[in-house]
């Protein structure tokens, strides 16, 4: 079963956003690629010249994971069938529905907070949107 | 100054053998938002808790042997991983005013500030630790792309203090969160964990302000 994604331009996605959330997007984008810039999205903990007094310093490979699990997601018929089935009962599917349930279905499969993928997950839809599913599935 | 005791808490996440403290963060709304940096919570919220406050009074003694703890869930309500800020849900309510909400904007370099968090949590020590000092410098720090407004501040700090709130009296509001110290990557040892590299002044606290478009 396969996910339609709307088309739309970066701006677009985006707007689906909370402002923090896209101002600092904002600034990633003037000089980064989008899949670039969800790379630094979900990988940052903030400035590397600050060393951090708190937490336990976790060096996961985390961005592999993610994207193959959203590879997964949009190309694989048999993986997050459960969410594919809940999305096609839905008359419309909306950029903030399909994000939501692609960040909730991915979090909970690796372990990693919705609220953080969020914006990832918009960007990397935005890149699918506008090559379509099958060409982006078929670039491997 | 006593409302601090009730503001400022530990941020930890349970384990098998108790609760593993991870640093400090700041009610900020009545509703149970806790503030606090991203780099201490990490990108799960599996297990994540707040501690509910020890002490009243900041006069009263802080036992430190008392390891007992009354531990309330979180969850990551928001994230931004470039500013490293995170707001946290709790089902803690707060009844009365709580500080406002600032900006470094509002102060002045040499204006006096005064830091409340828990420095060495993450060893295992629960004391809630006052410090006052003054804005030694205002700085753009850029973090791919993005620049952000940050306070260096006049004192050492240590691990388990990031989070912690900056207080200004003047302003009477909370100016900044405490983030960390400077130290470019690439460098420095460790003599018995810790990395002489760290042991300065130069104590960096991102503007509060961005914390106003997150809650």
């Amino acid at each position: 079963m396969s996910v339609p994604v709307p088309g739309g331009s970066i701006e677009d996605w985006l707007n689906e956003l909370k402002l923090y959330q896209r101002n600092t997007l904002n600034g990633i984008l003037l000089s980064n690629e989008p899949e670039k810039a969800a790379e630094i999205w979900i990988t940052s903990q903030g400035s590397d010249i600050i060393v951090h007094f708190g937490g336990t310093h976790d060096t996961k490979p985390f961005w592999d994971r993610f994207r193959q699990e959203f590879r997964s997601f949009i190309c694989d018929d048999n993986a997050y069938t459960e969410e594919k089935k809940a999305l096609s009962a839905e008359g419309s599917i909306t950029k903030t529905l399909l994000i939501s349930v692609v960040s909730s279905a991915i979090g909970a499969t690796i372990g990693y907070s919705a609220t953080l993928l969020a914006p990832a997950v918009a960007i990397l839809l935005c890149v699918v949107g506008k090559m379509t599913v099958n060409a982006y599935c078929k670039n491997g | 100054m006593d409302i601090f005791t009730q503001i400022t808490l530990i941020v930890g996440r349970i384990t098998q053998v108790g609760v593993n403290m991870l640093g400090t963060g700041f009610l900020v709304a009545a509703d149970g938002r806790i503030v606090t940096v991203y780099h201490t919570v990490g990108h799960d919220d599996k297990n994540l808790v707040v501690l509910f406050p020890h002490i009243r009074r900041i006069n009263d003694y802080q036992d430190l042997a008392d390891t007992s703890c009354k531990p309330i869930p979180a969850q990551i309500a928001e994230v931004d991983p470039i500013k490293d800020i995170c707001i946290l849900k709790t089902d803690l309510a707060f009844k009365g005013p709580l500080p406002r909400i600032g900006s470094f904007d509002e102060i002045s370099v040499g204006d006096e500030v005064g830091i409340f968090g828990y420095p060495h949590c993450v060893e295992g020590r629960r004391s809630l630790t006052f410090q006052k000092t003054i804005i030694g410098a205002k700085v753009l720090i850029d973090t791919s792309g993005v620049k952000t407004k940050h306070a260096v501040i006049n004192t050492q700090a240590r691990p388990g203090q990031s989070g912690s709130l900056v207080f200004s009296p003047v302003q009477n509001a909370i100016v900044g969160i405490l983030v960390g110290a400077y130290a470019p990557a690439g460098g420095g040892i460790s003599l018995g964990g810790i990395n002489p590299r760290e042991l300065h002044q130069t104590t960096h606290c991102i503007s509060a302000h961005y914390v106003k478009e997150m809650i």
